[in-house]
């Protein structure tokens, strides 16, 4: 239907100027009050480390550490896969998505504290074997070679647009970040090729990074606790978390930036579909990682399922539960909810919580019983009681979203939310015409 | 899609009906051939049902050996009519019009074949039925919903009754042409099954609708299926079998093989039925790099399965893994599977030229099905060799015999004759699809280039 | 659907903008949105004849049926388990992960049964009746139905041919 295609039409000149106005209104009070936040909790994190915390403790920092290499690093992989995909529904979403590469920058001196705190390895049931270095080593190079991948790929996102900043009479930092670039069909077909390169290293990377989160950060830690589906629960999770908290972020940005004519419906109507298959997928992975140890009831099976389902984070799993998959699925199922902005959001932001409450579940969990003796055996009936959080653990979790946050409107200052250059080639891409007794139809180009 | 063709009603209707309204001479030949191997299945499994299973290769560990491997790879190949019809369908994929009947027809025989290995291999089928099926006999025994065995019937039963009817349902447009070209006893039969279609605004809504709701329905059907026949594995507590990836695993690798299967089949029909205008390389480049994806995430699962099996260091999954790749004959079967499966097709895959190659198409899709039959094979027979201890074994490695031979190639026989069965009384591709398909091409102009486009509703 | 073919009047069109303007002229010569039916042998996109939009209740179809399905699979799983109480692997005898698989596949048989139901049901078919139809529209003619047409019959017929071939 015509209604559901659209942004009022306007101009690819307009579009650069209001587009590159709007990196001067990114709000500086929200700045301030994310920067401070951000403070906070690394001076909580300072505070909290030097108080000689239990490996128990260390969860609810593990817990935000996870959820940010999940939600914040996956939400830029959906603008790989919609490219891949030729997926143009997405357009208007896909620099939202990009500006979350920012969160390299948060996640690793946080990941490489944690990495500090795991226990000794030795004997410990790992991937690595008996390589030397593993897993701290191995790691943290995947860690920092993850985030700089992310930090590429934003800024040749951006080097079109820098390229607009530097016509329209710009010469500060965008002028310079701009380089060479002048649009050329030999640019444009080297630039599309790179994006796609490294988004398929961004994405593997990221898929089996979460295979050496969730074995060294988790699994190696519970004592008989192996299952392979484990490391593409986590890896889809963190997609589903990422979309979701990419739709968020478009809602909110399309509300106070005032881009209506930029972002519109569509983008948040096909997003949808996607986040309605993620949500049941996330049950299906739940399902297969409950349903085996339940069946097998070997005596270390009923002990991890105990421990990360049905014993001292039983609330947590059931919320969980709830939030990724079953009031997603019973939203999104409805197509006047798919067909509109607050709907896939809302539904978005419970997914988002969803994963937090997740990870605490698994982490907590995990750094519970971290220091059981290498060898020995869980026992279903003597398991730790639940790990509540203090202050300073609270403050270190707002901290840590709120610097995500931060990195994330600093880099709106330098990058418009919505990608000018993708924004002219749905210009291109789509036209509405009138077909025998309709007014208007949208057509929409395949190019190859 | 690049490449457009200008197709108009009549002659699209000439095209796809050409070989249901007009019988050569090689379709008896080949039918015949097909019917002969599968007579000849029928007394290889007469003999089997009066010797006993000493005639299978099976021994007193190894108890499923090539039956069930052929039941798991039949049931992956039939995941290729959901993947490609509905998943595109939801998906709007263009591309997915003259493809989406013959996977689903190729799902419909596939899981109907798959369905009569876990029958046959028991060598008592009266037995299974009965004990498989919720009627009490007088015998006070019930089916034990606990077991994943049962669990099997159920999602099979399901997935097979919904993929014929969705086939059904969205032929009856077709049927009605068919009704309109006919005369005499095939006029009347045609113009029952077509039950009165016309082709009314709301008719045309409702099957639009329906592909849409019944694409919905039955995904979920399909990812519980090939779950399920992973847990008749992954629920026993065998080394090298009790593992959590295997649902995802075998999704995907039925996925893999699937596909594989549609781009066999899809170049055979247009060899065949000479289907040039319908069925272009374009077709086989969007398949291509699909399998490009399905194959590397096939891989991701498969790895998950290989790392954890070397987590924790234990013995008997060590020897399970050990055995695979280290001692004959999996020692070369395990290569070939690996290379077969990936490594030969995906990296041709990559190339447009070689995806454009309808040659190249055809033989790494032939490729990846073996491949993927041995990957079956090697995930189920191993680990059977280190099942509970025995005081004696009167044999100790499988082996199989000329009646596994037969019963397993009188499979691909079946499925053939179905396919061509079916393509024979209805049309293979989906005539008003098609047609759907002119009316929504359009053109944009984007400087000189004239780009293909589509109507979006 | 049940059509009286005397008072029914069939026209057919090659050409898709004359069936645009035949539905336009039949409705301003005050034939009501229900009685003219465009007849094709392809889906167009909804309204694009100007016809009147159709209105169905397809959606509520899988829901009773999975409901259905739903209610099969706990009393197979329920019964079946009360009938043959054996302890399987230390499971209880009311087992319900297992049986969460019996009743999932059950309920989405139910809701694709009752969802095939549906849509014969809304699409008024199966219709064996004399309808006035063409073999025609099968090779690309495309067909408008006026369905009662009674003493009106004039009036179609001069909007039709007024509209285009």
């Amino acid at each position: 239907m015509a209604e559901h295609h659209g942004a009022t039409p306007v101009t690819p000149e307009e579009a650069t100027r209001e587009l590159l106005a709007k990196t001067r209104t990114v709000s500086t009070l929200w700045l301030l009050i994310l920067g401070v936040l951000a403070v906070v909790g690394l001076v909580a994190l300072i505070i909290f480390a030097m108080g000689h915390p239990t490996r128990a403790q260390w969860g609810y920092v593990m817990s935000v550490l996870a959820f940010l290499l999940g939600a914040t690093q996956a939400a830029p992989i959906i603008c790989f896969i919609t490219r891949l995909a030729k997926g143009y529904w997405s357009l208007p979403i896909r620099r939202v998505a990009e500006l979350f590469y920012v969160t390299g920058l948060v996640t690793t001196p946080l990941f490489l504290v944690m990495v500090a705190q795991l226990p000794d390895w030795t004997n410990r049931p790992t991937i690595w074997t008996n390589w030397k270095g593993g897993p701290v080593f191995y790691d943290s190079v995947f860690m920092i070679g993850l985030a700089l991948t992310g930090l590429a790929m934003l800024y040749l996102t951006g080097l079109p647009d820098y390229a607009e900043a530097r016509a329209m009479g710009d010469r500060g930092i965008r002028a310079r970040l701009a380089r060479g670039w002048m649009g050329t069909p030999r640019q444009w077909q080297a630039l599309n090729a790179v994006l796609v390169t490294l988004g398929a290293f961004y994405l593997m990377s990221y898929v089996y990074f979460h295979l050496f989160i969730t074995s060294d950060f988790a699994m190696s830690l519970v004592p008989g606790w192996k299952s392979s589906v484990f490391p593409g629960y986590h890896a889809l999770s963190g997609f589903q978390a990422g979309l979701g908290l990419t739709l968020v972020t478009a809602a909110l940005i399309r509300k106070w930036m005032h881009l209506e004519r930029y972002i519109p419906m569509d983008a948040f109507w096909g997003a949808s579909k996607l986040l309605l298959a993620l949500s049941l997928l996330f049950f299906y992975f739940t399902w297969s990682e409950l349903i085996l140890p339940w069946y097998g009831r070997q005596p270390n099976e009923i002990a991890y399922l105990t421990l990360l389902m049905f014993g001292p984070y039983k609330d947590l799993f059931i919320l969980s539960a709830a939030l990724n998959w079953l009031i997603p699925w019973w939203f999104l199922i409805w197509n006047p909810i798919r067909t509109s902005i607050a709907g896939p959001a809302f539904v978005g932001a419970i997914i988002v919580v969803g994963n937090l409450l997740d990870r605490m579940r698994i982490y907590l969990a995990s750094w519970s019983v971290a220091d059981v003796p290498v060898g020995a055996h869980l026992d279903a009936d003597h398991l730790p009681p639940t790990t509540y959080p203090g202050i300073l653990e609270i403050l270190i979790i707002i901290g840590a979203i709120s610097a995500v946050g931060f990195c994330y409107m600093l880099a709106m200052k330098l990058m418009p939310p919505v990608s000018i250059w993708e924004f002219k080639t749905r210009l291109l891409l789509k036209v509405e015409r009138p077909f025998l007794a309709h007014h208007e139809v949208a057509v929409v180009a395949k190019p190859r | 899609m690049q490449e457009r063709y200008e197709l108009n009603t009549p002659k699209i209707n000439d095209d796809l009906l050409r070989f249901p309204l007009h019988t050569p001479l090689w379709f008896w030949l080949v039918a015949g051939g097909l019917a002969s191997v599968l007579g000849l299945a029928g007394l290889t499994y007469l003999f089997v049902l009066y010797f006993g299973l000493g005639l299978l290769g099976y021994t007193d560990r190894i108890m499923w050996g090539f039956l069930i491997t052929n039941f798991v790879f039949w049931v992956g190949i039939s995941h290729a009519g959901v993947m490609i019809s509905a998943i595109l369908r939801l998906a709007q994929a263009e591309w997915r019009r003259p493809v989406t009947r013959a996977a689903e027809v190729m799902t419909v025989f596939a899981l109907a074949t798959a369905a009569l290995f876990p029958v046959l291999h028991t060598g008592r089928p009266w037995r299974t039925l009965y004990w498989a099926f919720p009627y009490d006999y007088n015998r006070g025994i019930w089916p034990d919903v606990r077991s994943a065995l049962i669990w099997d019937p159920s999602a099979i039963f399901t997935y097979l009754t919904s993929s014929t009817l969705f086939v059904f349902i969205c032929l009856i447009p077709d049927l009605a042409v068919l009704r309109d070209r006919t005369r005499g006893w095939q006029h009347a039969i045609y113009a029952v099954l077509a039950m009165g279609f016309q082709g009314t605004s709301r008719q045309w809504k409702l099957q639009t609708i329906a592909g849409i709701l019944l694409s919905a329905l039955i995904l979920p059907v399909f990812v519980s299926v090939h779950s399920i026949v992973s847990w008749d594995f992954a629920a026993a507590i065998l080394p090298g079998w009790h593992t959590t990836v295997f649902p995802p695993y075998f999704v995907i690798g039925a996925v893999h093989s699937g596909v594989s299967a549609v781009v066999t089949l899809m170049f055979l029909l247009r060899k065949v039925f000479k289907l040039e205008d319908y069925i272009t390389p374009d077709h086989f480049d969007a398949l291509g790099r699909l399998l490009v994806v399905v194959a590397t995430a096939w891989l991701y699962f498969f790895l998950m399965d290989f790392y954890m099996g070397m987590f924790g260091g234990e013995e008997a999954e060590l020897a399970v893994w050990s055995l695979r790749m280290y001692y004959p004959p999996y020692n070369v079967l395990f290569p070939i599977f690996i290379i077969t499966s990936y490594f030969i097709p995906v990296p041709v895959w990559l190339f447009r030229k070689f995806r454009r190659n309808l040659t190249v198409m055809f033989w790494t899709s032939i490729c990846v099905n073996v491949g993927m039959w041995l990957e079956r094979f090697i995930l189920i027979v191993p680990p059977l060799s280190f099942k509970q201890a025995f005081t004696f074994l009167w044999q100790d490695a499988y082996s199989p015999r000329w009646t596994d031979w037969i019963l397993v190639i009188a499979s691909f026989c079946l499925v053939t004759l179905g396919v061509l069965l079916f393509a024979k009384v209805f049309p293979i591709i989906p005539l008003f699809d098609i047609k759907e398909g002119q009316v929504l091409k359009q053109e944009l102009r984007i400087g000189r280039v004239r780009v293909p486009a589509v109507i979006r509703e | 659907m049940a059509v009286n073919v005397r008072e029914s009047r069939l026209g057919l069109f090659r050409d898709p903008d004359a069936v645009v303007n035949a539905v336009e002229s039949l409705r301003k010569a005050g034939f009501r949105g229900t009685d003219v039916k465009v007849l094709t042998d392809t889906p167009y996109p909804e309204g694009a004849f100007g016809e009147e939009t159709e209105r169905h209740r397809l959606y509520v179809f899988p829901f009773v049926g999975a409901a259905c399905g739903f209610s099969v699979g706990v009393l197979l799983t329920i019964a079946t388990q009360i009938a043959y109480p054996i302890v399987t692997g230390g499971k209880p005898i009311q087992s319900i992960p297992p049986m969460i698989h019996v009743i999932y596949e059950g309920s989405m048989l139910g809701a694709i049964l009752f969802t095939i139901m549906g849509i014969l049901f809304e699409s008024r078919l199966p219709d064996f009746g004399p309808t006035p139809y063409d073999r025609r529209i099968s090779e690309g003619y495309l067909g408008v139905l006026v369905t009662k047409a009674d003493g009106r019959a004039d009036v179609a017929i001069v909007c039709s041919a007024k509209a285009g071939p």
